[in-house]
Parts: C-alpha cells; sequence; structure tokens
C-alpha cells in the first residue's frame, strides 16, 4: 500500500564504497518522529557519536523533507541539513525553502543519508529512481551559482533543482553552508564543511512521483480556511511586501541593532533614521516579490542593483549589517550575494568579520597578523576582502573560517570582552542583539543547535509588547507579572513557560517542514473578531488530512518533545551540560542608548529562569541533563540506557 | 458570446509559489499531487527578473487541434476548452509543439494530450492564485483591467537586459 505524504523511501549514498541503496521509511520513524528535522536527528542519534570526527567520513550528511513539503498546504517547501557539526561538535543542522525539498519529494524521497568520503570530487544525481554518482571535477572550484547554471546545461534541463557548496565548503570552511536555487541557503552549522569533507560538489534532482493525499477534501477545506486568513488579515499586504525586512522594525523598536558588535544600542527610530530603513529601500529599488515552493506569503523578493544585475533582496541583512556600522543597502546586496556564491553562512561570516575588528581596535591583534590589513569597522573593502580571505582559507581569512569563537581563542582574545558569539556550545547566533532581554536570550541560549533563533523564534517579538498575543498577555496578568511585557530584562518564570511553549511550535514546524512564518503570521498579525490560532492545532489539522495520521494538538506536543529530547540527549552525550548554555558577559551588559537603556540581565536571576526552563523540561535543574522517567515517557527508554550504561552518566 | 479565459493579469506578479501546478494537479488526479501532470506550467526567466504562468489560451481556429494527425481534439463551442479524446490521442506531441504559448502538455502516465478544462467552470489555479496573478475574464471584461499586460511572443523583462548570465563572484 503506497503511503499518503510521506513518499515511504529513504536514499543511502555511500561515497566511500561508491553504493547507493534505497530503504523505506519505518513506521517507527514517521509516527515519532514525523519527518524534516525531527527524522533527521533521529538518524544522526543512532549513527553517529562523540567518536564521528565531524570532518571525517564517517560523519552523516542527511537531507530531509517533511511530509507536507511538496504539498498545497500554504509555506510547505521547506527541507532541514544535518550532521554533526564541525564548528560545534554537537548537533547541527540548517534549514532552507526553495523548491529543492518539494522536487525530493517528487523523486520519491523523503530523507536522503550521505556517509564515506568519495575519492574524487563527485555530484549525486538523482532522476526518480535512476541515482548515479557523477564526476564533478570539472565544477569543483565553481562557486555555487555557476556550479548550478553548468549542471543545467549539462543535464539539458532548466527545472532541475541544484543543492551545492560553493569554494567555501571546498575548503571546509567550519562556516559554510549549502545553496540551493541559487540563494536559499541551508546556512547553519557549517553542513557545507561536511559536505566538502565528502568530496561532494552538488546534488541535483528532478523527479517525476506523485505525493499521494489521504484526504484531499479535507485538505482543500484546510487550504480555503487559511486563505480566508490571509486574506482578512490586514497585515498580509505589507507582510507579503516587505518581506522579512519587517523584522527589521520590530528589532529597531526592540532597540537590538547589533551596532558595532553590540558596543553600542540601537534606538527605537533606527529604521526611520538610517539609509537602509525599509521604505526608503522599497521606493528606491525596484523589487519583486519571489516565494518558495507552495508559498503563498512570498516574504523572497529579487532586487536589481546597476553592476550587479538581479540579486536576491537580503531582508534582514540591512539590519544586521549595523554590527559593522554600514548603513549601505547596495553594499549589503553585493554582501549578501557574496556569501551565497562561496557558500557561507552570512550570519557567522557577519559575526566573524565583526569581531575581527574589534580585536584590530583593541589591539588584540595587529597588521602583523591581518596580513597587513587595517580591519576597522565601517569599512566596506575590509568586509569584502575578508570573505574573499574566508572562503579561500587564505593569510588571516584561514583563522576567521574557524568561526568566531574558535578565532578568538586562536588570537587570543579575551572571551568575555570580545568573543561574540556569546550564546551556547559554539555557535555564533545571528547579529540581534538580545542583552537586557530575557525570553530571547533564554530561548537563544537553550537552541539544541547550538544559539539559533529559529528553535523559538517567537520570543524574539517578545521586545515589542503589542506583538505578544492576548492569550499570553492573560497568563502575564495571572502570574502576577503585572506589566511584565514591558519589563523585557525582567527573568520572571513564566517567560520559560512562554519560551516552551513556542520551542514546541517551531519543533513542529521543523518537522512538518513548514515555515516558521506563517506561524509569525499568525500569532503576530490576526485580525479583529478572530481567536488568534493555535498553531500546534492546524499543524495537527493539516497532517492528518495530507497522512491520514491521526493525531491532535496533544500527540503531537509530545512528539515535538520527543524530538526535542533526542537532541538534548545527542548533545549530552557529547558533554554539553548547563555551564555551555549560559551566555557569555557580553550579553549581561548594560545597555548603553536605546529604549532599554541602562537595563541588564541579573546572572543570578538568569540563572534561575535557565533552571525554571530545565524543570518544565523535566531535566535536571543543576545540569540540565533529561531524567529517565522524561525520556522513558517519550519512549526513549534506549536514550536513557545508553546513557547511563555506556557513558556513566547517573539519570 | 465570447467565453471566459484564464488570463495572466500582470506577468511581474506571479511569484513562481507554484500553487496552481500543486492544486491543478491534485483536482484533475484526485488522490495526489504531481505538478508534471499540471495543465498549467510556470516557467522561470531570473535574468529577466519574470516568472511567467502558462495555460491554454483557448485560441479560436486553435493550431494544436489542427496540428492533430488522429483528430483527438476538439474545441468545445460554448466554452472554448480543447477536448481530448484519450481514446484516440497517440501521444505524438504535434500538439504541443503547434502550441505557441505552452498550452497543451502530454501527460506523464497516461501519455495522452492534456489541456486546460477550467475545472468546469471554476478553475483552480485562479481561485488559490494568492496575490491574482491568473484571473478568469471574459475578453471584454479583460480589456478593461487597468494594470494587465500585453503579452506578445516576446518575454518582457521587468529589468534591463543583462549581457548573459554574471557567474563572477
Amino acid at each position: 500500500m503506497s503511503l499518503n505524504g510521506w513518499m515511504g523511501k529513504v536514499l543511502r549514498v555511500n561515497l566511500s564504497k561508491k553504493e547507493i541503496l534505497t530503504e523505506p521509511l519505518t513506521e517507527e520513524l514517521r509516527y515519532n518522529f514525523i519527518g524534516g528535522r525531527g527524522i533527521n536527528s533521529k538518524i544522526l542519534y543512532d549513527e553517529t557519536g562523540p567518536n564521528t570526527d565531524p570532518l571525517g567520513p564517517e560523519n552523516r550528511l542527511i537531507i530531509g523533507a517533511g511530509p507536507l513539503t511538496g504539498t498545497p498546504v500554504p509555506t510547505s517547501g521547506r527541507y532541514t541539513v544535518t550532521a554533526k557539526s564541525p564548528l560545534t561538535g554537537i548537533l547541527g543542522d540548517g534549514n532552507a525553502g526553495g523548491t529543492f525539498g518539494a522536487e525530493l519529494k517528487y523523486a520519491g524521497y523523503d530523507h536522503l543519508i550521505i556517509r564515506g568520503r568519495s575519492e574524487k570530487p563527485v555530484y549525486l544525481l538523482i532522476d526518480d529512481d535512476n541515482v548515479k554518482l557523477k564526476d564533478a571535477r570539472h565544477l569543483w572550484g565553481k562557486n555555487t551559482f555557476e556550479t548550478e547554471i553548468i549542471l543545467k546545461e549539462e543535464l539539458g534541463n532548466t527545472e532541475i533543482r541544484v543543492l551545492s557548496i560553493g569554494q567555501a565548503g571546498e575548503n571546509m570552511v567550519k562556516i559554510a553552508g549549502v545553496i540551493s536555487d541559487e540563494e536559499h541557503a541551508a546556512a547553519r552549522c557549517g553542513m557545507g564543511a561536511v559536505m566538502g569533507s565528502k568530496n561532494l560538489k552538488a546534488i541535483a534532482v528532478r523527479g517525476s512521483k506523485t505525493i499521494n493525499i489521504a484526504d484531499p477534501g479535507r485538505l482543500f477545506e484546510l487550504v480555503d480556511g487559511m486563505y480566508e486568513d490571509y486574506k482578512k488579515c490586514s497585515a498580509y499586504d505589507w507582510y507579503t511586501k516587505y518581506g522579512g525586512t519587517v523584522a527589521i522594525i520590530d528589532m529597531c523598536r526592540a532597540g537590538s541593532a547589533p551596532i558595532k558588535n553590540y558596543l553600542k544600542s540601537g534606538g527605537t527610530d533606527l529604521d526611520k533614521r538610517l539609509p537602509i530603513s525599509h521604505e526608503k529601500i522599497f521606493e528606491k529599488y525596484k523589487l519583486k516579490d519571489v516565494a518558495c515552493y507552495g508559498c503563498p506569503l512570498a516574504c523572497d523578493k529579487w532586487t536589481y542593483i546597476d553592476g550587479l544585475g538581479r540579486c536576491k533582496h537580503p531582508d534582514g541583512g540591512s539590519f544586521h549589517s549595523a554590527i559593522w556600522e554600514i548603513y549601505d543597502y547596495p553594499f549589503i546586496v553585493e554582501f549578501n550575494r557574496l556569501c551565497d556564491r562561496y557558500g557561507l553562512d552570512l550570519y557567522s561570516v557577519q559575526m566573524v568579520t565583526a569581531a575581527a575588528m574589534e580585536w584590530y581596535e583593541k589591539g588584540v591583534i595587529t597588521k602583523k597578523d591581518t596580513d597587513g590589513m587595517e580591519i576597522r569597522f565601517g569599512d566596506k573593502e575590509v568586509v569584502r576582502s575578508l570573505v574573499h580571505k574566508i572562503a579561500g582559507r587564505e593569510g588571516f581569512g584561514n583563522i576567521l573560517a574557524e568561526g568566531s569563537i574558535a578565532a578568538g581563542r586562536i588570537v587570543g582574545a579575551d572571551p568575555d570582552s570580545t568573543a561574540t558569539g556569546g550564546y551556547g556550545k559554539g555557535m555564533d547566533h545571528g547579529p540581534i542583539d538580545c542583552s537586557a532581554i530575557a525570553g530571547l536570550t533564554l530561548s537563544l541560549s537553550v537552541s539544541t543547535r547550538g544559539a539559533g533563533h529559529l528553535r523559538a523564534v517567537a520570543p524574539m517579538a517578545w521586545g515589542v509588547s503589542d506583538s505578544l498575543p492576548p492569550k499570553w498577555q492573560k497568563v502575564y496578568k495571572e502570574a502576577g507579572a503585572g506589566d511584565l511585557v514591558n519589563k523585557q530584562w525582567v527573568c520572571h518564570p513564566v517567560k520559560a513557560e512562554i519560551a516552551t511553549y513556542f520551542e514546541h511550535i517551531c519543533t513542529s514546524t521543523d518537522i512538518l517542514e513548514i515555515c516558521k512564518n506563517t506561524t509569525e503570521f499568525f500569532f503576530f498579525y490576526g485580525y479583529e473578531g478572530r481567536e488568534k490560532k493555535d498553531d500546534l492545532e492546524w499543524h495537527a489539522d493539516f497532517l492528518k488530512a495530507v497522512t491520514g495520521f491521526d493525531t491532535d494538538r496533544v500527540g503531537l506536543e509530545k512528539i515535538t518533545r520527543r524530538v526535542l529530547n533526542i537532541e538534548k540527549v545527542y548533545n549530552v552525550r557529547e558533554g554539553k551540560r548547563m555551564e555551555h548554555d549560559m551566555p557569555s558577559s557580553r550579553f549581561l551588559q548594560k545597555r548603553k542608548g536605546g529604549p532599554l537603556n541602562g537595563k541588564a540581565l541579573d546572572p543570578k536571576e538568569l540563572e534561575k529562569l535557565f533552571k525554571y526552563y530545565y524543570k518544565i523540561h523535566g531535566w535536571d535543574p543543576e545540569t540540565s541533563i533529561p531524567k529517565r522517567s522524561t525520556l522513558e515517557e517519550l519512549g526513549l527508554k534506549y536514550a536513557a540506557d545508553e546513557l547511563e550504561e555506556e557513558y556513566g552518566i547517573q539519570l | 458570446m465570447s467565453c471566459r479565459k484564464i488570463y495572466v493579469r500582470l506577468p511581474e506578479s506571479c511569484t513562481g509559489c507554484r500553487i496552481c501546478e500543486m492544486v491543478c494537479s491534485l483536482a484533475h488526479e484526485k488522490t495526489g499531487v504531481n505538478p508534471a501532470m499540471s495543465r498549467i506550467k510556470v516557467i522561470s526567466f531570473p535574468e529577466k527578473g519574470l516568472i511567467i504562468p502558462r495555460v491554454c489560451r483557448f485560441c479560436r481556429n486553435a493550431p494544436c487541434i489542427s496540428a492533430c494527425p488522429v483528430e483527438a481534439l476538439s474545441q468545445d463551442a460554448e466554452t472554448g476548452v480543447i477536448r481530448v479524446d484519450e481514446d484516440k490521442c497517440i501521444g505524438c506531441d504535434r500538439c504541443v509543439e503547434a502550441c505557441n504559448f505552452g498550452g497543451i502538455n502530454i501527460h506523464p502516465e497516461d501519455k495522452t494530450a492534456m489541456a486546460c478544462d477550467l475545472c468546469g467552470g471554476d478553475p483552480q489555479c485562479v481561485k488559490y492564485c494568492m496575490n491574482r496573478t491568473l484571473i478568469f475574464l471574459r475578453p471584454e471584461e479583460y480589456r478593461t483591467v487597468k494594470d494587465r499586460a500585453i503579452l506578445d511572443k516576446t518575454v518582457p523583462s521587468v529589468w534591463p537586459e543583462p549581457a548573459g548570465r554574471d557567474v563572477t563572484l
């Protein structure tokens, strides 16, 4: 019997043995971990461990689409790339949109597991059941954009979908990502370096199979309801017009622009004052809306810059560039394109280059260390040149290619004063200043892939009180927290509860492989007369209509907890404890200027907040290690046994 | 009276989300989604900044009908829809070659021609086109649409024409 929603097949490739096999996607995996990030993480847990070298042949590169990917469920066209991260040494993943995930489903596969190392550069060609490893020596050294164009020409098909690495991935730069469809990046955690270590240049996929739908009538009904909501929602027009750029407004209002590597705090009107304000950008440049597969929101934009031609509009990028004190739209577009073509994680590059500027300013490094370059804030030429050096691992770039935390260690920078990779477990988060915002600091720090704002995205908007859903406004009140919503720096336990709530939503979004923008959309921009939707409820509705898997809000929440716990156990097995979650002192500093002027987080209170968060999860509040009872309740007895028996960790 | 057609209001407004392809295939195949079985196809010209949906234009004296060697195609007098007699169709591709608009294709499994049938009067692609790139109107109504685009054989460009695709960094 053929499945609905899931294609039911996993493609396994061993590059060392040149072996290609397919195996069924078991019911155990489907029903317990759903798909996408969930199944990816479970496979990584099963097949890698503390002895796995992230850049060795035994690491797995796992690419997974979700059961809803490639169906008309709005915003469902995403996929996750998972591997043990060379940047952090723990679980790593990157998530991207575009069309690659859907095409993988149409080719008949839910997940792709790649191990081994090819002797010579190869690329993987998937044309339905016809899967081949092909010579990629002529592609080695080419950027991602060129690779995609050459492959499409060679294969005589412009509709083929390509995922590839650029020079950065080839050189195993630890902040290299993978790029699909020219501009969609699964950027984080150094997934590009893992692909490069395997001598795998690209994956080209073309599919012509059908994704079966369990209950098409119900699916259309649900999609109709969602469309109705979109149309009624006043925010729809400006949300689709400005796309991710709207984040600039919220972030600036929260004073979270990472100005000069977090040394300054932004004022609330930053978005209006700067030449990078969204209004000015949209006035001056002709932008075109583009969508990922199956997305009616179309938040992606193409922009046109003289001398560069068509480029991707870097939505949040213009705001993040405050980290160098550079406010110049065409330059940011160029930087974005440079990172995409080299196959680099834009966020990490921004963080590490800004850190280098601070090191230089403070005299931690001098011209002798930087190949004679004066690395000053606000210098575009320096940024350009550093990107080239990082991608090629040339000179000083070879140090920066290790990521901001390791690079700081190498140059001997005081980690508390200059390491920008403030949050947990060795990964720098995106350039957003969340000092003095307790909820945001918590949810970024505890992320299972190392600092990441997409593991519990919604609390990000906490800086803006009116965007907190009424339901939680009520919880605040009932908790006796009063006007807490406007006191971001206060570490009230209810913030851990809200972080957990959004964590479930974000995990559910990732395992179904839908987009978090829909979640944000429904939560923050409802319309009058409509109860804001509970995400897990509509997630479960869609999952049931597409796959027939009978679950509800409660069932789905349990699954998201299972996914979180297996990821947590993975990191515990790698030796990560509570202290690795805690932020560095840069994020405990007092705000200088902006709406939160003079405010700071109290380290002791923050620790209490973390402990409360662990308690809610059924983890030991002192160490953050999951309790046996928690793991057993989620059907993860095997993980508890393993921790106790093989790693001698008392649960 | 003239019949209603699916028009592309403004080619630069298509975002390439391809929901039209998905709902078309689900509406016709009933149990599954497969864009290869869609009657509407989205073509992308990224260098020109354009993405264009292509669907049957319901031509008068339709070239696909005259190109068919086995008389498998006919036009519905009332709706203008091109009907395919699947028993007669030999899947020879002549109609596909004859069409200037990419409006008729061969079904990948049945190997017979397939063209838009307007879903019996309520085209699903139009219904789910979020930003109204696709509109369903009579020609005289269409002529009154203010921001419509006149599509001719050449593909217009949103931005200045590039001299090939620049692949440098």
